[in-house]
């Protein structure tokens, strides 16, 4: 718990924002106004609508579709609806366990709160965003950790043993460097039938993403740990008898924790590029569920980008996303 | 130098067997075959799918299989594709080119622009230039390849200075080479500015701190003050000197730059790897994803050898450690 207070407390700016981020995506159901998979087809494309503050309170007027080829909208005059706190609306499950149907805000019937605008099903696009954000959180967490159990593992032991294990150890390292990795995500995305439902999909991304990164990570461990069992203490603590497993656990992993720190903030991006690029190719999440890679497919024609510009948001994000677990890394490493 | 580049091509040889071993490997394990999708089309009688599968050697055991495919590789044989029905060699013949234009020409417009930049931001560190281009290269480190991609659709839309799709155009005359270059040319300045401005950020990073380390050097003072002109000491000693670090990344640079060139394929619809191998995962088109995993391991491994022997060239540190 101290250690990460200390690691908030280093973390500077970005890491205040992401954490931020996190706690919000976390719990997006609470926070958004609606539903992810909310549709409503009178609402397609339909531009983003603000609440305003007026004398009767905070409102936002209410949109009608005009033209339904066009998609062109119109606020109906005169015509406004109120908008609520902690209110009830569409119900979910917090966490994935609690059913609740109480939201931050939300407006009363005719009217809608929709802070980006709507996908092409009229679903709102902010609320879509929030959710597939989590996802990203998530997979690239449990990515990373999977990533770096084996890679850590693998560059300790191959560090530490040298001899033919380090040979094995390295050379299936380089035999799995040496894919282009978009090649080798796919090669493992094939073993899985192309239409598996989302949450599968999820485990599988994370499997193969991880699958790409150890490798590269052991390569580094290895080294440092080549350098760390030349010291003395290492050496003493050899002589006086201790396992291996004691070695890497209460001497070298404490020693390289630091660096340990940067490279596990510096490969989340990775893994939520991976995640929204497999999405994006139809390769991962499959809609309905929200993915910034899978939302960002949505935008690819020229047409819908005229209409519905807002649909570009899921691809900043992600650059939102890397700028700030980089500059996160960046700011851990100068503290140290 | 030859004995070098010999020892270095046997060393490779245990990879590529790893390579092959595990394509091999993923392709086999996955649950469905094209032919058993094919099994549950009721026109095709169970037979055929039987005879089919003896005919691609499917029903023998795993290690037999490996080895024949692996003896079939040797000999240039990839396989049959079951989707495009023809030899995978063929298609992957027709597709590699594509690729290595996309990512030479990318790989040419980020290291010529960035380099000079480079250099001049490390001329005056902190400068209005580099300043910007410091925050420009974070930038371009976030964008992923297809948000730049989609993007670059978008531009090319607006202006219509770029057409969208394809390496070529239909209506171009045949046999005069003139026009069809330059329309190939137009298809593929787009795309290539995409890729390149996702790696020019860590180049610009990268050579900005090799230049100023390689300023700060005392020879380099020393060569100043028998007062070589400035042109000559950044294009003689200056340049060759910096450019090592980004000669060795060039091998990690080129992974990132295969998938993402497989990314601006997709998006621009051209023609190349990427591609290919989207679509033979789509269809599970088992030998097409071999060959693709297996060529674009070639392409990487091909492109470290060139990096570590321009290096060689380049760098006579290098030499001097035989």
């Amino acid at each position: 718990m101290a250690a990460a207070r200390k690691l908030v407390a280093r973390g500077g700016l970005a890491g205040k924002i992401l954490l931020f981020l996190f706690f919000i995506s976390l719990f997006a159901e609470f926070f958004v106004p609606y539903g992810y998979n909310d549709v409503r087809f009178d609402l397609s494309y339909a531009p983003a609508v603000v609440p305003r503050i007026t004398g009767s309170g905070i409102v936002v007027p209410v949109l009608e579709q005009v033209d339904p080829v066009s998609r062109s909208y119109r606020y109906v005059p005169g015509k406004i609806s109120r908008v609520h706190f902690f209110c009830s609306g569409d119900r979910y499950r917090l966490l994935g366990v609690f059913l609740s149907d109480r939201h931050l805000i939300c407006a009363d019937a005719p009217g809608r709160i929709s802070f980006l605008g709507s996908d092409a099903l009229g679903r709102d696009l902010f609320s879509r965003l929030m959710i597939g954000m989590r996802l990203s959180f998530l997979l690239s967490f449990f990515g990373v950790a999977i990533s770096f159990m084996v890679g850590v593992t693998a560059g300790l032991v191959s560090g530490y043993r040298g001899g033919w294990v380090d040979s094995v150890i390295m050379r299936t390292g380089e035999v799995f460097m040496a894919i282009p990795s978009l090649y080798l995500l796919m090669g493992f995305r094939a073993l899985f039938p192309p239409g598996i439902p989302s949450g599968e999909a999820a485990l599988v991304i994370t499997g193969a993403l991880a699958l790409v990164g150890w490798a590269s990570l052991a390569r580094v461990i290895r080294g440092v740990t080549m350098s760390l069992v030349k010291e003395d203490y290492i050496m003493a603590a050899k002589s006086s008898g201790a396992r291996p497993a004691e070695i890497f656990t209460k001497h070298l992993l404490p020693n390289m924790s630091p660096y340990l720190v940067v490279a596990v903030t510096l490969s989340v991006p990775g893994f939520i590029v991976g995640e929204a690029g497999l999405s994006f190719l139809g390769l991962g999440i499959a809609p309905p569920h929200p993915s910034l890679g899978n939302m960002l497919a949505d935008a690819q024609s020229l047409t819908v980008i005229r209409t519905a510009p807002w649909l570009l948001m899921s691809g900043l994000l992600v650059v939102v996303l890397v700028l700030l677990f980089n500059r996160l890394g960046d700011h851990i490493r100068e503290s140290e | 130098m030859i004995r070098k580049v010999l020892i270095r091509l046997l060393n490779l040889i245990p990879v590529l067997i790893g390579i092959s071993f595990l394509s091999f490997l993923l392709m086999r394990l996955s649950p469905g075959d094209f032919l058993s999708q094919m099994s549950l089309n009721p026109q095709v009688s169970p037979e055929i799918i039987a005879k089919l599968r003896s005919l691609y050697g499917l029903d023998q055991p795993l290690p037999v299989q490996y080895f024949r495919w692996v003896e079939a590789l040797l000999r240039g044989e990839f396989g049959y594709s079951f989707s495009y029905h023809v030899k995978v060699t063929d298609l992957i013949l027709s597709r590699v080119p594509n690729t290595l234009l996309l990512a030479v020409s990318s790989v040419i417009l980020s290291w010529g622009l960035a380099i000079p930049l480079a250099i001049r931001g490390a001329m005056f560190p902190n400068g209005f230039l580099d300043r910007t281009l410091t925050g420009m290269s974070y930038l371009s480190i976030a964008i992923p390849s297809f948000f730049l991609a989609i993007l670059g659709v978008l531009l090319a839309g607006e202006t219509g200075w770029f057409p969208i799709g394809g390496a070529s155009s239909p209506g171009v005359p045949e046999g005069s080479w003139w026009p069809v270059f330059l329309d190939r040319l137009h298809h593929l300045i787009l795309p290539a500015l995409t890729l390149a401005l996702g790696s020019i950020g860590v180049l610009y990073r990268l050579m900005k701190s090799s230049v100023m380390e390689v300023m700060g050097k005392p020879w380099m003072t020393a060569a100043r003050a028998r007062g070589l002109s400035p042109a000559l000491l950044r294009r003689r000693y200056l340049f060759r000197n910096a450019i090592n670090p980004l000669i060795t990344i060039f091998g990690f640079e080129l992974g990132g730059l295969l998938s993402g060139a497989a990314f601006t394929e997709m998006v621009y619809g051209w023609p190349g790897m990427g591609r290919l191998m989207l679509h033979a995962v789509m269809s599970q088109d088992l030998y097409l994803v071999m060959g693709g995993i297996m060529t674009g391991a070639v392409m990487l491994l091909s492109g470290n050898m060139i990096a570590d022997t321009f290096l060689w060239f380049l760098d006579p540190r290098v030499r001097e450690e035989e």
